[in-house]
């Protein structure tokens, strides 16, 4: 019940708290864990943060795996290749300097590693990086926020597994909003109609030749080609695969969530049949 | 004196970001040629991708000689593909939303309960 607890968690949550209490969360799923992870870096008046279980200790719970915070990040990934999951990820969205190059070697190391503890093939790795380098390039390009992040989990048993991301930047409506092009975007007043055109490939980006391509083709790729589930929510819109909802409570930036079955793969699944 | 530049894309096996192509291609000064080498590079996202091809027709419609080289057929795929929707028609078919209204807080709530 991942989606009503975040739900409900937004709908209590009040800025001028200075202590949160972790102690009942005894397991973090991926959605939960970037939530947290950053509402409590856009917070920092929040100086109590007690009832840190081992779990959310082991996934660097609040704080996170992060160049930015000096880790020794590629040899701490790598020694959670024999566990289910690995720790949550902050990675920078700075576009000048070392800062591309740091992320993109950020990235591709947590891809491999999902890649390692999950076995999958070549075939359905290379779908599976198409669609999380567009999800964290948007991030990268229209979140106007300093940092993204990025939490995994491997349901072994369950056959699936969840990626979700997170900032807590303009969201789609505020890109729109914030959009100085020569493109009309004046009908786009709220959450639900930005995500709709989005979906449709009206983009902001500031290119002669853009059909927004992130957020339909990640969804085609993962439902169509993987048989996974897509959501998406920002603001006050919730996209569940095809279906857009009003979540009944702003949420700021956007919260995705990847549902990737890990199972019954086929030699012959190729992601570029799902690319226009 | 013809000035060459060479791009390597050192330290990385994957390009995923636009602003990661971009930071490449920042001349300080004026160039005639420039060579791209993927020889290292096994994965380029679409966006990278894109702006890849936005960069080339840029740096071609001023009269700079760019070539790419060392590409795996994977990279020269999504090179072909996202240079053949350039231009196309957009396809609804799987840009398709469906608005859903619910008939209270407990209908919704049931309905998120799927994750």
């Amino acid at each position: 019940m991942q989606l009503l607890h975040l739900n409900i968690s937004i709908r209590r949550f009040d800025s001028r708290l200075k202590t949160v209490d972790f102690s009942k969360m005894n397991f973090t799923p991926p959605l939960l864990a970037v939530h947290y992870a950053s509402l409590l870096s856009e917070f920092p008046q929040i100086l109590n943060v007690e009832g840190i279980g081992s779990y959310l200790d082991t996934v660097k719970f609040p704080s996170c795996l992060s160049p930015a915070n000096g880790d020794n990040w590629e040899s701490i990934l790598d020694s959670y290749l024999h566990k289910t999951f690995i720790p949550i990820i902050k990675f920078s969205t700075n576009p000048t300097g070392d800062h591309p190059s740091i992320r993109e070697k950020l990235l591709s190391h947590v891809f491999s590693a999902i890649r390692r503890i999950t076995r999958l093939p070549t075939n359905y790795f290379t779908a599976i990086s198409y669609l999380l380098s567009e999800l964290t390039d948007n991030i990268v390009e229209h979140s106007k926020h300093e940092f993204g992040y990025l939490a995994f989990q491997y349901y072994r048993d369950n056959g699936f597994m969840d990626i979700c991301l997170a900032d807590r930047g303009l969201g789609l409506l505020g890109s729109y909003q914030d959009y100085t092009g020569d493109k009309d975007f004046s009908h786009i007043t709220d959450h639900r109609t930005a995500v709709d055109s989005a979906v449709k490939g009206r983009s902001t980006k500031h290119l002669a030749e853009d059909r927004g391509f992130g957020i339909a083709t990640s969804r085609k790729i993962l439902t169509q080609g993987l048989g996974g589930s897509f959501v998406y929510l920002t603001g006050n819109a919730l996209l569940i695969n095809e279906e857009l909802s009003n979540f009944g409570i702003d949420s700021k930036g956007a919260i995705i969530l990847v549902r990737i079955p890990v199972s019954n793969f086929r030699k012959d699944f190729k992601w570029s049949d799902f690319v226009e | 004196m013809e000035t060459i530049k060479h791009i390597d894309f050192k330290g990385l096996d994957s390009i995923k970001s636009r602003d990661a192509v971009r930071s490449y291609f920042q001349f300080t000064e004026e160039v005639k040629t420039v060579n791209v080498d993927f020889a290292k590079i096994q994965f380029l996202s679409r966006s990278a991708t894109h702006e890849l091809l936005i960069i080339q027709n840029n740096l071609s419609s001023k009269g700079v000689d760019i070539t790419f080289l060392n590409l795996t057929p994977e990279v020269n795929e999504m090179l072909e593909i996202v240079e053949k929707s350039i231009g196309k028609e957009k396809q609804a078919g799987f840009r398709f939303v469906k608005w859903l209204n619910f008939q209270n807080e407990k209908e919704y709530q049931e309905y998120l309960l799927q994750f």
